[in-house]
Formats: structure tokens, C-alpha cells, sequence
């Protein structure tokens, strides 16, 4: 009969603490070092990771639903005057909605005019928040749709307020989205008032956005609302990303720096949309973090040419300086040389000596000015 | 208690742990959330009988990765570290009582956090360095409770 164990034995064999606990270590090492290098089977375990962690997930949830639930009990006069509210604000968004179709449609018939191919209605898809805020480093969410709902890596996310982020990594079943105030997140965006177009990066606390490359000249004030800008074909244009609050000048240098409340409510609510860019090929590369970097190379570019006459510019500079400010813009390492670096001048096209030739040519419109990969 | 009892109690209190970790707070208050696996990982490490801690502290190093979008081995490592750091001493911290393990235990904290710093502004994301002793100084506080809960679940005296 087979002796039952019930205790450890006295003198435990096999490899020591100290030897089990440094060859954990070497493998670990060996894994974070793979993973940053993007090794594709550490895609599939934590891919496998994540969907062991659901029911931990569901159980941590379950204190926050109950007391979401125990919230949405209300009393009849609360239901009446809510559903009051609720009414009027149907009416003024209808009333709204009405000039937007109108706006709409004539919007359409401009840029068929102008031969544009974006169109304006996006394929959106409703995704419930199933983690927030784990961590205070990396402003990121977990959404409940994943590669099995058709979610890509790269897509954009937005509320009813405005763009939240974009996805980063995309599980079966799940997938993860780096919120725009993540210090790793670059959005391009104009600012609505005066078009003038630059980037936002996030602040890293949680509550601000970065401008940090708006020419010292730029028409910015305290209210302008930003709004995407569709560069780089990752977000769609038009949607609200936030509000400047702050504008900092500082006294010498050709750039200042605002800053910018997030439009979207991103600690509230618990749903989201995910939104299907109207481009066939989603995303050249797969580095999130490469992004801010091509994008602030390329807004970089643009306010250095937006800025009035600088001190000692070489004739070819000054050529290029009021020409189309940027390369086709494309993700990547690869692409931040690239976009870091002034356009190559077309070797067809030799430079002409008066400045007033050089700004028709500027005005022209060339194919890669929308930084769109196709 | 018995073995299985006991194996039981470390896997519930690792599950826990992990809920813990994953509870959804706001991100004002997520800044300070105690660490929670390091705390768990710690006491087995310091008071627990012969249980696969370095196995447990991998387990929930991936689980933290996976969660947090981690780079995968960088909790594992912390975690680890940790637990062979504080099973090395547990035969000097297990003379003194509870509250002054607490205080001796702040410095394993720090040393946990400074490494997760470390290791993430390797991996290009930087963070704020003095956001990073929020969760010390919590985990300080709430040591007590993690103690005196499983110890009160072993049936051990509680003595602080």
C-alpha cells in the first residue's frame, strides 16, 4: 500500500533556491531581451497569457459591476427627470445632426470635386473596457474584441468625446490600447481654428497632452480645440483630441510648447469604439514607439518651414523651406531617418533662383503629402 | 495545518494576490496600489513551509507581464529576485516580531520597484522615478494586513 505524503520531505533533493531562482532569471532575461526584439513566438504565449488571465480578470471586475449595478437602481422621479434630459438632449443632437448631413453631403461633393478618396463614413465596432488603469506607467486598456472580431493592430480608438488611443496589441479574444496620454503616444493633429498641424504626445501623468513643436510664431490660443489630422492614415480625420489649456513660451527658442486636456473621458465609461480606417493596409510596422518619432520628425519639419526667415538659410535651403515640407511619411525606423531628413529635391525638377517661382511649386500637391501609406 | 492545507492556502493566496493586482482603480489611485504579488510572494518566501515560491513568483511574474504590457520576464525577474532575496534572510528576519520585519521589509520594496524602473526605462518608457515609491510606502502599510491575514488562515499565534 502506497504511503501517503503529508509533509515536505526533511531533506528536499534536486537543484538548490539559489540555483533554480538564477536559471529563472537567466531564461527571464533571455525572454525580456527576445521580446524586445519582437520575437513572434512570445506573441502566441502571451496571447495565451492573457487568455488564462480572463476569469482573474472577470473576478477583479466583479466589486466594480456590483457597484455599477447598485448605481443604476434609481428611483422613479430620477428615471423621469433623467429621461427629461435625455429627451431635450435627443432634440438639440437631432437639430445638430440635421446640419451635419447637410455638411455632409456638401462636404462629399467638395472633395469628390477635389478628387479626394476619403470617404467619411467609418465601419465602427462597440468594445467594452474590461481593464483600466493597471498601472500608472503605461496609460493603457483592456478591450474586450480581439483578432477574432477583425480588431487590428494599429486601430484607432475614440468615445463619444473624442480619440482615446490606439490598439498595440491585439489578442484572440482581447486586445490592449495605449491610451493618447501614454508618454510613448504621438497623435498627429491640427488645430482646428487655424489648421495649423503639428503633433500631441502624451503627457505621462495621466491627464495632459504635449505640443512641443509649435513654431514660436503659431497663431495658438488658451480653447483651441484639436482635432485629428488623418496624417499617417492611423486615425481618422476630424475627431476631437483635446482642448489647449497651457501655452508656454520660452524666451530664445524658435519653438513653444502647449499643452492640452484629452477631449475623450479616458478614466470614465466603459465602453469604446473602435474605428476601421478607410485604408486597405492598415499599418507598415508593428513599433508603436516608432510612431511618435516619425511624427515628430515630421512636425518638426513642418513648423521649421512654417517659421518666418531663419538667420543665414543657404539657397537650396531656402527652396526647400518653402516647398512641401514633407516625405511621404511611413512608420518605422527606417522612416524616422527618412522623415528627419529634408525632402530630396526631384531630379527633374532643377531649382529655380527667385522665391516667387519656388511658392507655386509649394502650393502644388503632391502625392505623398498626405503621409498616407498605401 | 497540513501540507495540502497549506498548498491550498498558497495557491489561493497567489490568485488573490493576482486579483488584487488587476482590481481596476482609478488611475490617480492606481499610482499607489500596494504590490500586492511582491507582498504574497514575499510572505511565503519569509514564513512559508517548503512551497514552490520560485515557481509561484514565475507564474505571477507572467501574469503581471501579460496584464501590465510588460516586456514578458521583466516581473518575473523582479519577483524572483525577491523571493530568493528574502528566502536568504528569513533565518535572521524570522527572530524579530512583526511590526519591526515591517520596517526591516521597506528596503525589499524600493529594491523591487527601483528594479521594474530599471527595466522599463530599458524597454524606452520612462516613468516618473518618484511615482515609483508610492506603492513602497503602501506596501509598508499594508504588510500587516497580509501578515495577520495568513497567518490567522494558518492558525499560527499572532504575535506583532
Amino acid at each position: 500500500m502506497a504511503r501517503r505524503r503529508t509533509s515536505s520531505p526533511l531533506f528536499p533533493r534536486g537543484p538548490g533556491v539559489g540555483a533554480r531562482a538564477f536559471l529563472v532569471i537567466l531564461l527571464a532575461l533571455g525572454v525580456w531581451i527576445a521580446d524586445q526584439r519582437g520575437l513572434p513566438v512570445l506573441v502566441a504565449v502571451r496571447g495565451a497569457a492573457d487568455w488564462v488571465l480572463q476569469p482573474v480578470r472577470w473576478v477583479g471586475n466583479v466589486p466594480h459591476d456590483i457597484a455599477e449595478a447598485g448605481g443604476e437602481l434609481k428611483n422613479y422621479r430620477e428615471l423621469f427627470a433623467e429621461n427629461r434630459i435625455l429627451k431635450d438632449a435627443l432634440l438639440k443632437s437631432q437639430a445638430r445632426l440635421l446640419q451635419m448631413d447637410a455638411l455632409e453631403a456638401e462636404n462629399r461633393r467638395i472633395r469628390q470635386l477635389m478628387a479626394s478618396s476619403s470617404a467619411l463614413d467609418q465601419k465602427v465596432l462597440i468594445a467594452e473596457i474590461i481593464a483600466t488603469a493597471q498601472s500608472p506607467y503605461r496609460h493603457q486598456i483592456t478591450l474586450n474584441k480581439g483578432a477574432s472580431d477583425g480588431v487590428y493592430f494599429g486601430q484607432a480608438l475614440v468615445d463619444a468625446y473624442g480619440v482615446m488611443g490606439q490598439v498595440i496589441r491585439v489578442n484572440p479574444a482581447s486586445s490592449i490600447a495605449l491610451l493618447v496620454t501614454d508618454p510613448g503616444h504621438g497623435i498627429p493633429v491640427e488645430i482646428n481654428r487655424t489648421g495649423l498641424q503639428t503633433v500631441a504626445r502624451g503627457g505621462g501623468d495621466g491627464r495632459v497632452l504635449t505640443l512641443p513643436f509649435l513654431p514660436g510664431n503659431a497663431d495658438v490660443k488658451v480653447g483651441d480645440l484639436l482635432v485629428s489630422s488623418g496624417l499617417g492614415g492611423r486615425f481618422p480625420a476630424g475627431y476631437p483630441v483635446g482642448e489647449i489649456f497651457d501655452i508656454r513660451r520660452t524666451t530664445g527658442e524658435h519653438f513653444i510648447e502647449a499643452s492640452a486636456y484629452p477631449s475623450a473621458r479616458l478614466n470614465q465609461g466603459r465602453q469604446a469604439l473602435l474605428v476601421w480606417s478607410n485604408l486597405s493596409t492598415p499599418v507598415v510596422s508593428e513599433d508603436p514607439t516608432a510612431e511618435p518619432a516619425a511624427l515628430a520628425a515630421h512636425a518638426a519639419a513642418t513648423a521649421r518651414a512654417q517659421l518666418p526667415a531663419l538667420p543665414e538659410p543657404l539657397p537650396a535651403d531656402e527652396a526647400q523651406a518653402h516647398s512641401p515640407p514633407v516625405p511621404p511619411l511611413k512608420y518605422g525606423h527606417s522612416a524616422t531617418t527618412s522623415a528627419a531628413k529634408p525632402a530630396p529635391a526631384k531630379p527633374s525638377v532643377k531649382p529655380k533662383p527667385k522665391p516667387s517661382t519656388a511658392a507655386p511649386q509649394a502650393a502644388e500637391p503632391s502625392g505623398g503629402s498626405g503621409g498616407q501609406p498605401q | 495545518m497540513s501540507f495540502r492545507g497549506i498548498n491550498l492556502l498558497f495557491l489561493l493566496s497567489v490568485l488573490i494576490a493576482l486579483c488584487l493586482q488587476f482590481f481596476p482603480i482609478s488611475l490617480s489611485w492606481s499610482a499607489a496600489r500596494p504590490l500586492w504579488a511582491a507582498m504574497v510572494i514575499g510572505y511565503w518566501a519569509l514564513y512559508g513551509p517548503n512551497v514552490s515560491i520560485i515557481a509561484a513568483a514565475t507564474v505571477l511574474g507572467l501574469a503581471c507581464d501579460a496584464a501590465y504590457d510588460t516586456p514578458l520576464g521583466q516581473h518575473v525577474i523582479g519577483l524572483t529576485l525577491l523571493a530568493y532575496t528574502l528566502i536568504r534572510l528569513r533565518s535572521i528576519l524570522g527572530l524579530y516580531p512583526h511590526w519591526q520585519v515591517t520596517l526591516l521589509l521597506w528596503p525589499a520594496w524600493g529594491l523591487y520597484s527601483l528594479l521594474m524602473y530599471l527595466l522599463d526605462g530599458m524597454a524606452h518608457h520612462p516613468s516618473q522615478s518618484l511615482g515609483r515609491l508610492l506603492p513602497v510606502a503602501t506596501s509598508v502599510l499594508c504588510w500587516p494586513l497580509v501578515t495577520i491575514s495568513l497567518d490567522a488562515l494558518r492558525g499560527k499565534r499572532i504575535s506583532m
